[in-house]
């Protein structure tokens, strides 16, 4: 438990377990996942492809987990509503509409046959059961949100039409359209020119603070942690590893995944030597029993054998790894 | 460095045909580019999706027609020569791709694959082939067991260890990487860097590295080349690039990779270029980046600049450069470093200063 708890999170994920099962046998793809959200900031969900971060998104969307095959287990609460084990019914009142999720990929999130006013205006009418005039009323205000330029001539333009950096804006207006309190956004930049990222992310940012929006938000790019978060959870092999506020976890970053995977940011002021994480991440039926990072750690110990727990190490700040509780040891490289 | 000529592309230009609700128009997709490749030299490509990079390393290639310009490989003019005739050149250039998981045929074996151009390019028996690709794999860092593996037994990373291997295998003078670690993990992308930079000290390769990441580009190129709708619009040599831009649009890309570090990102003005990248069927008159660029001028619609020298090397094409280094009476670099609060006012998107 972290220390900070003077607002309720708007999201409580606890101990979350996703297990998928496949001929007889089961792979646990989350495994011990905790986070929370807290009204109006960001957490960025942070680690390599194959790290848990889409699956922990697509579990609070209730995407996975709901099936024969896949289970869930732990606790998401949802401004006090518990989502495991919700009825698909009340899911869908919940989802695109008190809590929104931006894909990645701006083009296949859009049906390409549709106008842009119709599919944004699809979502507000099935949510809020209006006209569809007000509907179209509020999808010119959504898209003047977002900063579309003469909104109300681009209704009827088809996604196409758009650039990649107009459709992400429109992905994110759709989201926006019936206010919700809270959005997950999975790599919503990834796909993007680094011109267009930098708008993207002021715009967000911007949105954030004048509709008092939580968000989550998944990347791999620890620029774009740096940019946009307020705290980031780091996330090795179904687990996180290592939480705490931005400016401490890049000040000293405590567990050494979290400090390699920062070391191996390519520097645009900085011309050393290249860092990286030898070898690749374990695949979910070969995870070690102890600490999973150990087999590419430079500081691994005999005590690495065991299990790691998620140790609270200060304020807000944890780190999934025995040496953690003091300042990591300098390795000469 | 030695400083024999290994490619020279000289007033290149690439235009396709492309049907606009309905109608044929034609699309220049690169617009004059000349650039200069030494051996053991890497230049590095940067720009935007639409900026040309892939259009340029295709056309060195010889993947698609050209429309003007030369293209000299080892001396010998190959812009104009048939398929055909070109054919005994290719192996001295060679390419690897982005995506490492659709460049190599799922069905074969790594090491057919590997083999495959050294059957087209050489006349070695089978066995040779064999031994030649088991040496490559260890080159690149695999054991030599994998040649008997498929692709799909294979991390992203490890693939594009077998892409370079099949790259290589014919001895190249110029290896293009287009976006070649771009869809790798940031670790991965390293490892793959450092293994290219110890091919270029072992075998005197060349690269012409293609990619949107500026900070990687940065690591690898000797020199730079900045290309802005199918033009180059800044070009030298990599330390003077980055340090001291000359053309706003790449102080505007440096501006906008966020840099891994909260309180210097937080920090930073934010030069943001506006809008998105004109249609390039119908490119805006004069500079191409002046409907972008915070500090356009009359002059900027009217007519195109031309390439100026830079001091410290390489040159850009920018009314600001072209008429001194003086503007308004004002000193140039006075007036770039108090763009960033200009720039941002002046954008359409909402700034937060957090």
């Amino acid at each position: 438990m972290t220390a900070n708890t003077q607002a309720d999170p708007v999201l409580d994920v606890r101990d979350l377990e996703l297990t998928f099962t496949a001929g007889g046998r089961g792979l646990k793809l989350l495994d011990g996942v905790s986070f929370q959200v807290r009204r109006g900031e960001t957490l960025g969900l942070v680690g390599e492809s194959g790290s848990g971060k889409s699956m922990s998104a697509l579990s609070i969307m209730g995407f996975v987990g709901r099936n024969r095959s896949q289970s869930l287990a732990g606790s998401i609460r949802y401004q006090g509503t518990e989502l495991i084990g919700l009825p698909d019914k009340q899911y869908r009142r919940l989802r695109g509409n008190r809590i929104a999720m931006v894909f990645q990929e701006p083009m296949t999130s859009l049906d390409p046959s549709f106008t842009i006013g119709s599919q944004i205006a699809e979502g507000i009418r099935l949510h809020q059961g209006v006209s569809r005039d007000a509907a179209m009323k509020r999808v010119v205000e959504v898209l003047d949100l977002v900063r579309i330029p003469s909104a109300a001539q681009r209704l009827k333009s088809y996604p196409h039409e758009f650039s990649g950096g107009m459709r992400q804006r429109v992905l994110i207006a759709m989201a926006l359209a019936n206010n919700p309190e809270f959005i997950i956004a999975d790599e919503p930049t990834t796909a993007l020119d680094v011109s267009i990222q930098a708008q993207i992310l002021e715009l967000l940012k911007t949105l954030q603070a004048d509709l008092g929006l939580s968000l989550l938000f998944i990347t791999h790019n620890m620029g774009v942690v740096a940019d946009i978060c307020d705290r980031v959870a780091v996330m090795y092999a179904g687990q996180i590893v290592e939480e705490g506020h931005v400016l401490d976890v890049f000040r000293e970053p405590r567990h050494p995944y979290s400090e390699r995977l920062l070391a191996a940011m390519p520097r645009l002021d900085a011309t050393g030597d290249l860092q990286w994480i030898p070898g690749s991440p374990p695949d979910v039926d070969a995870r070690p029993h102890g600490c999973r990072f150990a087999p590419r750690c430079h500081l691994a110990a005999e005590e690495c054998a065991e299990p790691q727990e998620l140790l609270v190490i200060g304020r807000g700040r944890a780190s999934r790894c025995w040496r953690s509780t003091s300042t990591l040891p300098e390795v000469a490289r | 460095m030695n400083q024999e000529l290994l490619l020279s592309a000289d007033d290149l230009s690439v235009a396709f045909t492309a049907k606009r609700a309905g109608r044929s128009q034609r699309v220049h997709a690169l617009r004059g580019v000349t650039l200069q490749l030494h051996r053991g030299e890497t230049v590095g490509i940067v720009g935007e999706s639409g900026s040309g990079k892939s259009t340029f390393a295709r056309a060195l290639m010889r993947l698609i027609p050209i429309e003007g310009g030369r293209i000299e490989l080892a001396g010998e003019e190959v812009g104009g020569m048939s398929t055909r005739r070109f054919r005994k050149h290719r192996r001295r250039i060679q390419m690897v791709f982005q995506d490492p998981y659709s460049s190599l045929d799922p069905s074969m074996r790594v090491g057919d694959s590997i083999a495959e151009p050294l059957k087209v390019h050489t006349g070695l028996s089978r066995g040779e082939r064999e031994e030649r690709v088991a040496d490559l794999l260890e080159k690149v860092g695999l054991p030599r067991a994998a040649a008997e593996r498929h692709p799909e037994e294979f991390s992203g990373g490890q693939r594009q260890r077998i892409a370079i291997a099949r790259a290589i295998s014919v001895e190249p003078d110029i290896l293009v990487c287009d976006e070649a670690v771009s869809a790798l993990d940031v670790s991965t992308q390293n490892q793959i860097i450092a293994l290219l930079e110890e091919l270029r000290g072992i075998s005197g390769l060349s690269y012409l590295f293609i990619s949107h990441d500026l900070a990687v580009v940065r690591h690898i190129s000797d020199r730079v080349v900045v290309m802005y709708l199918g033009q180059i619009i800044e070009e030298g040599p990599t330390e003077r690039v980055y340090s001291s831009f000359a053309h706003p649009y790449t102080q505007a890309l440096l501006a906008a990779i966020p840099i891994p570090d909260p309180v210097a990102q937080r920090g930073r003005s934010a030069l943001i270029a506006r809008g998105d990248l004109p249609d390039p069927a119908n490119p805006p008159s004069g500079c191409a980046f002046r409907t972008r660029c915070p500090f356009a001028m009359e002059i900027c619609a009217q007519q195109e600049p031309v390439a100026t020298r830079v001091e410290g090397g390489g040159s850009v094409r920018c009314h600001l450069q072209t008429s001194g280094p003086q503007l308004g009476g004002r000193p140039l670099g006075a007036l770039m470093a108090s763009a960033g609060d200009a720039a941002s006012t002046g954008g359409n998107e909402g700034v937060d200063d957090r």
